[in-house]
C-alpha cells in the first residue's frame, strides 16, 4: 500500500494492515506519541485526505468531534488498508515529561481519596498518595452523606470532594493531568460529576450515572458503575486482580463500609452490596484503629498473647487484620462462644475488645457471610468450586486465611485467597496505561447483575445463621 | 407436663421441641390460653430480657421467635373466640425506600408475644398506605422502623399528615431503628423511642397507660 504524507509529499510503502504510526515511525517522521502508541493520550493524531474508516471507541474519546468528521485519527489506530493521503498536524517541541503532565488515576473512596501520577510515555509510576476524604465530617457512610445532602448541604459535600482531590493532587505534585481515569462508588462518584444523590438514598438506590463518562478539556474518564451501590472502584478493582474472562469462578470481596461482594463466573458476574458497616475500617468499635502507625495489625497466641504493631510502633488500637486474628483466638480459647458471647476479655495495654464490638462485627461478618451464600446459590456453584477470592480493602498489609476460615467470613474450601490493597486505584492505573483496560472495565460493568440481597426471599434465614462464627465449608 | 418446660423451648429457641410440647400441652387438656400466659409468653419475654443484658443477639431472638410462633400458630384456632389479647392494636411497618425489615420483625414478635395485637405492613411503606390503615385499622399504637438516615426523614412527614388529617389526637406513635435517637423522636414530635425490641414493648404499656 502507498502511503504519502502531504506535509513534505514522503511517498511510504507499508504492508496491509500496518499500523499508521508504526509506518510514520520508520521513517522519523515526526509524530506525537506521548503514550507510546498504546491509545492512551491521543497526542499521534493525523488527519487523513479523503476517504477515511469511521472513528473507534478510543479516537472518540480523545478527538473532538468537529475534528473527527475531518479526518482526523490516531495515527495508533489507524491500519493502512488503502492507499491513503495523511497529513501530519504542526508539531509543538515535544516536552520533556514532568508530572504536570502526566496522568492521573483517582479512587473517589468514602473515607478515603487515593490517586496517582503516571507519567504516560513509560507507564511508570511517578507518585502515589492518599487523604481523608474531606467529607468525612459529614459521617462514615454513604448513606449518611446522602442524608446531608437531603438537609440541604449537597454543595458543601461537592465541594469537599473537589478540596480532597486538590489535596491529592498536591501531594503527587500533580497540576493539569492530560488524562485522568477515575473510580469510586456510585455515591462520591455522583459528588465529583455534580449530579443528585437522592436516588441512591432509598430503595430502588438509582443513580444518575450511567456508561463510561468522558469529560473533555482536559480528558477525564469515568469509568462505568455496576448498579446500586456498587460502583467503578469494583469494576477497576476485578479488572486489575485479572478476574474476567479465566475460565474459573472467583470472588472479589470488598472489605470496606459497603461491602460488595462479586461473583466472577468466568465472564457471567453477579454483584452485590452489604450492609457491612464501617468495622472492618476500625470504624465504631471501641478498640478499632484503621491501617495506621501503632494499630495491631497481628494477634496469635501461643502460651500467651503475640501481638505485632504496624511499623513496631506502640499500640493505639486495633485494625482490621489484628481484629479478625482476635476473634479467631479468642474462639480457639473458648473465650468467645460461637454465638458472640465474649465469656473473657484479653488486653493489649490498655486497649482490650467489649461485647459490643463483637456484635458489630458478628453484624459485619455476617453480612458478608450472607452475601457470599445468596451469590453461590444464584450462580449454582457450589464453594469448593471457587478458584480463589481476591480480597481488597483497609486492612493492613496482611490478614491470615486461616483466621478468615475460623471467623467464618470466607468458605474454607476456597482453594486459594489473595489479600490486596489498593485494587481499585491499580485498576484505574492500568486503564491509563493501557486503553484496552477502558473497554474490559466497560465489558465487566455492562454484562455485570446486580442483586439486592435484601430482598432474596431466604434473605433473613441466611443472615441469622451466617452470624455465628463457625468454620463454614 | 409442666409448662415452663415451653418456656425453656422457647429460650432455647428449639421450635420442634416448642411444637411437641405445646401439642402435648393441649392434648393434656391444658387452657390455650394458659399454654401461651404461661408458656410461650413468658419464653419470649426471657429471651427479650437476655437480649437487653447483650446474651443473646439477633439471631437468637428471631430463632426462638421461631420457636414461638410455630406453637403460636398450633393455639389460634382455639384462641379465636377468647379474647386473649390486649385490646389495644398496633400498626407497624417500616417506612418507604428501606428494605431492611430485620429489627421491625424482632419488634413485633416482642409487641405481639406480650399479647398486643400487631398488624404489619411490611416494608417500604408508602405514607399515603400508612394513613390509610391509620383510618381503617384505627390503631392506638403507630411503630414506625428506619434503617437509614435517609428513610428516617420520612417519619416526620406521616406525622404532619396524621396531624393535617386530625388523626394524630387518638394515636401514639413511637420510632426506631439504628440511625433513630430520643432528640430525633422530640424532634419530629413522636411519643417515644425505642432503643431496642424489650424497650418497646415497656415503651408501647407505659404510653397506653398514661
Amino acid at each position: 500500500m502507498k502511503l504519502v504524507v502531504v506535509n513534505n509529499s514522503i511517498k511510504i510503502h507499508a504492508r496491509t494492515g500496518t499500523l499508521l504510526i508504526n509506518a510514520l515511525q520508520r521513517k522519523a517522521l515526526p509524530v506525537n506519541a506521548l503514550c507510546a502508541g498504546n491509545g492512551r493520550c491521543g497526542s499521534c493524531r493525523v488527519k487523513i485526505i479523503g476517504k477515511s474508516r469511521p472513528a473507534d471507541e478510543i479516537e472518540k474519546i480523545f478527538i473532538p468531534h468537529k475534528l473527527l468528521k475531518m479526518g482526523y485519527r490516531l495515527a495508533c489506530r489507524y491500519r493502512i488498508e488503502d492507499d491513503i493521503k495523511i497529513q501530519i498536524p504542526l508539531i509543538k517541541k515535544r516536552k520533556r515529561m514532568t508530572p504536570s503532565d502526566a496522568g492521573f488515576a483517582l479512587d473517589l473512596g468514602t473515607t478515603l481519596i487515593k490517586g496517582a501520577g503516571i507519567d504516560i510515555s513509560s507507564g511508570r509510576l511517578l507518585e502515589k498518595a492518599k487523604t481523608q476524604n474531606l467529607q468525612n465530617s459529614f459521617g462514615g457512610d454513604v448513606v449518611s452523606r446522602i442524608g446531608e445532602a437531603l438537609k440541604g448541604n449537597y454543595q458543601k459535600l461537592r465541594n469537599l470532594m473537589m478540596l480532597s482531590i486538590k489535596n491529592i493532587k498536591n501531594q503527587i505534585g500533580i497540576k493539569k493531568p492530560i488524562l485522568t481515569v477515575v473510580v469510586g462508588n456510585p455515591v462520591m462518584l455522583s459528588f465529583y460529576l455534580n449530579k443528585p444523590v437522592a436516588g441512591l438514598g432509598s430503595y430502588p438506590f438509582k443513580s444518575e450515572i450511567k456508561g463510561l463518562i468522558l469529560k473533555k478539556n482536559p480528558v477525564r474518564i469515568v469509568l462505568p458503575i455496576i448498579k446500586g451501590f456498587v460502583g467503578s472502584d469494583t469494576v477497576a478493582g476485578i479488572v486489575a486482580a485479572d478476574l474476567y474472562n479465566k475460565k474459573k469462578n472467583f470472588l472479589y470481596i470488598d472489605l470496606g463500609t459497603n461491602g460488595e461482594v462479586v461473583l466472577i463466573k468466568n465472564d457471567s458476574i453477579i454483584a452485590t452490596s452489604t450492609a457491612a458497616g464501617p468495622a472492618f475500617e476500625g470504624v465504631g468499635l471501641s478498640c478499632g484503629s484503621p491501617a495506621v502507625d501503632g494499630a495491631i495489625d497481628r494477634i496469635t497466641y501461643n502460651k500467651g498473647f503475640r501481638i505485632k504493631t504496624i511499623n513496631n510502633k506502640e499500640p493505639t488500637g486495633i485494625c482490621a487484620s489484628g481484629i479478625i486474628d482476635l476473634l479467631a483466638v479468642l474462639l480457639n480459647l473458648h473465650w468467645l462462644t460461637p454465638d458472640g458471647r465474649l465469656l473473657k476479655k484479653p488486653r493489649f495495654n490498655n486497649i482490650t475488645i467489649e461485647q459490643g464490638d463483637v456484635r458489630k462485627l458478628q453484624l459485619a461478618i455476617g453480612a458478608i457471610h450472607t452475601g457470599i451464600k445468596i451469590l453461590l446459590k444464584k450462580a449454582k456453584l457450589s464453594s469448593c468450586e471457587i478458584d480463589g477470592a481476591v480480597l481488597t480493602g483497609e486492612f493492613g498489609s496482611h490478614l491470615d486465611p486461616s483466621s478468615l476460615y475460623r471467623i467464618g467470613l470466607l468458605p474454607r474450601k476456597i482453594k486459594k485467597v489473595y489479600l490486596k490493597t489498593d485494587l481499585p486505584l491499580k485498576g484505574a492505573i492500568m486503564c491509563i496505561k493501557d486503553s484496552r483496560t477502558i473497554k474490559q472495565a466497560e465489558e465487566i460493568s455492562r454484562k455485570s447483575e446486580h442483586l439486592e440481597l435484601a430482598l432474596e426471599s431466604d434473605f433473613e434465614r441466611i443472615f441469622v445463621q451466617s452470624m455465628k462464627f463457625s468454620i463454614w465449608n | 407436663m409442666d409448662l415452663n418446660e415451653i418456656k425453656t423451648a422457647v429460650i432455647q429457641m428449639d421450635e420442634k421441641s416448642t411444637e411437641k410440647l405445646v401439642i402435648e400441652a393441649l392434648e393434656e387438656k391444658y387452657n390455650p390460653l394458659d399454654i401461651l400466659n404461661n408458656g410461650l409468653i413468658p419464653g419470649m419475654k426471657a429471651v427479650g430480657e437476655l437480649f437487653t443484658r447483650k446474651e443473646y443477639f439477633v439471631p437468637e431472638i428471631l430463632l426462638a421467635s421461631d420457636a414461638f410462633y410455630r406453637g403460636f400458630n398450633l393455639l389460634t384456632p382455639y384462641l379465636k373466640k377468647a379474647s386473649y389479647r390486649k385490646k389495644d392494636k398496633v400498626l407497624i411497618c417500616v417506612v418507604q425506600g428501606d428494605i431492611h425489615d430485620i429489627g421491625k420483625n424482632i419488634v413485633k414478635v416482642m409487641i405481639e408475644s406480650a399479647g398486643f395485637q400487631v398488624i404489619d405492613l411490611g416494608r417500604d411503606v408508602p405514607i399515603d398506605e400508612i394513613i390509610k390503615a391509620v383510618k381503617t385499622a384505627k390503631p392506638q399504637i403507630l411503630a414506625l422502623s428506619s434503617l437509614m438516615t435517609t428513610t428516617m426523614l420520612q417519619m416526620g412527614e406521616i406525622i404532619n399528615r396524621l396531624e393535617k388529617e386530625n388523626l394524630r389526637k387518638n394515636i401514639k406513635i413511637i420510632i426506631g431503628g439504628a440511625p433513630l435517637n430520643q432528640e430525633f423522636a422530640r424532634k419530629i414530635k413522636a411519643d417515644g423511642y425505642g432503643e431496642d425490641a424489650a424497650g418497646a414493648v415497656d415503651l408501647i404499656e407505659k404510653l397506653i397507660r398514661e
